[in-house]
């Protein structure tokens, strides 16, 4: 889970950031399943792994319509 | 044992989660880094309660009947029930932030920290 | 815009969070009896009481001797699912709270969101248009499933809602539909009236703010649990609203 959150950060662009951190709300739903929190791991893996990676994406959308491009 | 292995794998992603927020510039990376935070910190909160070969509370056909001492065999519930509501307000502070990215964006033409407004905003 | 340095920037980030965790580690492992988290035994924390459903005696003489068993009736609070029963019954007032929080944040959303810069829009292909309302079927189904069956089994209003809200949301990405309808506003101001009504019943008939009016059956059972049923219908109807809504604000498109 460290190396998952680090890789977050250190991605050059965007997008690859926006997955890596989907991947790891989905660990994270998984955890939670171990420690046998049933209703707290479907409701991580509804809201947190699917409909925020969703908005994230959603709002890039709307930047690379106003103009927004990746330095370097 | 494996309480503190939950433990320390939730408290790494609250360190990663506060280093993000403070030395990155791009607000993007900023609000990732505030999310993954708030996953550390609801997994902490639930390993807190997390009872070793305990079984979930909820009762079905096929568990003993709860008495007063068959109780100490549930994984602690009050935990998982605040943090259910935690998760949902996360997601309501991760899309106010963004609209008001999308804001600071259209005003000041760049995603970084301090940047400056342009000239026609600035002149409203 | 100022310089920054970066490499001082991360090491003095690293040193604090050292010394963050090393204040944190030495809290969790600390020996003595009420500073470690772990030293309070099960039966004198506020989770025996829950689990034991006997909140409301004044000390353990008044739990049943066969204790709560799956099937019998005559508890303070009829679900199965203890997770639920506290989120909807013995701690509902937080439950309201964060209700209220989710309003605002749907709110804010809609009142600060801009207008779209489109320049080019593409229709969805022949897949997508004929496997959506398929899809769509599916997720309103197993969406209410787990609304309905919040009692009995892992699940309740909050994952069911935003299961329900994926329903609308791929019918706004695939037929471009109306985004900004107020129907979605509507269904959302309604609920919320619903529960704050359901409360105030609560209070006028027993004295206290959601008080359980209906009859608590037997657990296990689908009609149980006194209208625990009722409230988390009414809130995962809110939550998938809101959801629906923030999702249409942020996918944009014509009024």
């Amino acid at each position: 889970m460290f190396a998952g959150a680090l890789a977050v950060l250190f991605q050059k662009k965007l997008r690859n950031a926006i997955i890596v951190f989907g991947i790891v709300s989905l660990l994270s739903a998984l955890l939670f399943t171990l420690m046998k929190a049933y209703d707290v791991a479907i409701t991580e893996a509804a809201i947190g792994a699917v409909l925020t990676a969703a908005l994230f994406f959603w709002a890039l959308r709307r930047l690379e319509e106003d103009g927004y491009e990746e330095k370097e | 044992m494996e309480t503190v292995l939950f433990g320390i794998s939730a408290f790494s992603l609250v360190l990663v989660g506060i280093y993000g927020v403070l030395t990155r510039r791009n607000i993007i990376k900023i609000l990732l880094a505030l999310n993954i935070l708030e996953t550390g910190i609801n997994l902490l909160i639930v390993s807190l309660g997390n009872t070793p070969g305990g079984k979930a509370p909820i009762l079905t056909g096929s568990t003993a009947p709860v008495t007063p001492d068959t109780a100490l065999f549930f994984a602690d519930p009050l935990p998982q029930a605040l943090v259910l509501t935690s998760i949902v307000i996360g997601l309501g502070t991760t899309a106010l932030a963004l609209t008001l990215t999308l804001r600071y964006f259209r005003s000041r033409k760049s995603l970084e920290l301090g940047a400056e407004m342009t000239r026609e905003e600035a002149a409203e | 815009m100022k310089k920054r340095n970066e490499g001082f920037i991360s090491l003095s980030a690293v040193i604090l969070l050292a010394a963050l965790g090393f204040l944190v580690f030495s809290a969790l492992t600390d020996g003595r009896p009420g500073l470690n988290i772990g030293s309070a035994p099960l039966e004198k924390r506020v989770s025996f009481r829950y689990l034991t459903k006997s909140v409301n005696s004044p000390d353990q003489a008044e739990i049943p001797a066969a204790g709560v068993e799956f099937g019998t009736s005559g508890y303070e609070n009829g679900s199965a699912n203890i997770v639920t029963s506290i989120v909807v019954d013995y701690r509902v007032l937080d439950t309201l709270g964060e209700i209220l929080v989710l309003f605002a944040a749907a709110g804010g959303v809609a009142l600060l969101m801009q207008e779209r810069n489109k320049k080019i829009e593409q229709e969805a292909s022949v897949i997508v248009k004929t496997a959506v309302p398929v899809i769509m079927l599916f997720a309103l189904v197993v969406g209410a499933y787990i609304v309905i069956n919040g009692h009995l089994s892992p699940g309740g209003g909050f994952s069911g809602g935003a299961v329900i809200a994926s329903a609308f949301i791929l019918q706004f990405l695939a037929f471009r539909k109306n985004p900004r309808s107020t129907g979605f506003k509507i269904t959302e101001t309604l609920a919320g009236l619903a529960i704050l009504a359901y409360g105030l019943i609560g209070l006028f008939t027993q004295g206290s703010l959601f008080a359980n009016f209906l009859p608590t059956g037997t657990v296990g059972e689908f009609l149980s649990a006194s209208g625990i049923v009722i409230l988390y219908t009414l809130i995962g109807v809110k939550v998938a609203a809101e959801l629906s809504a923030v999702s249409g604000n942020f996918i944009g498109g014509e009024e």
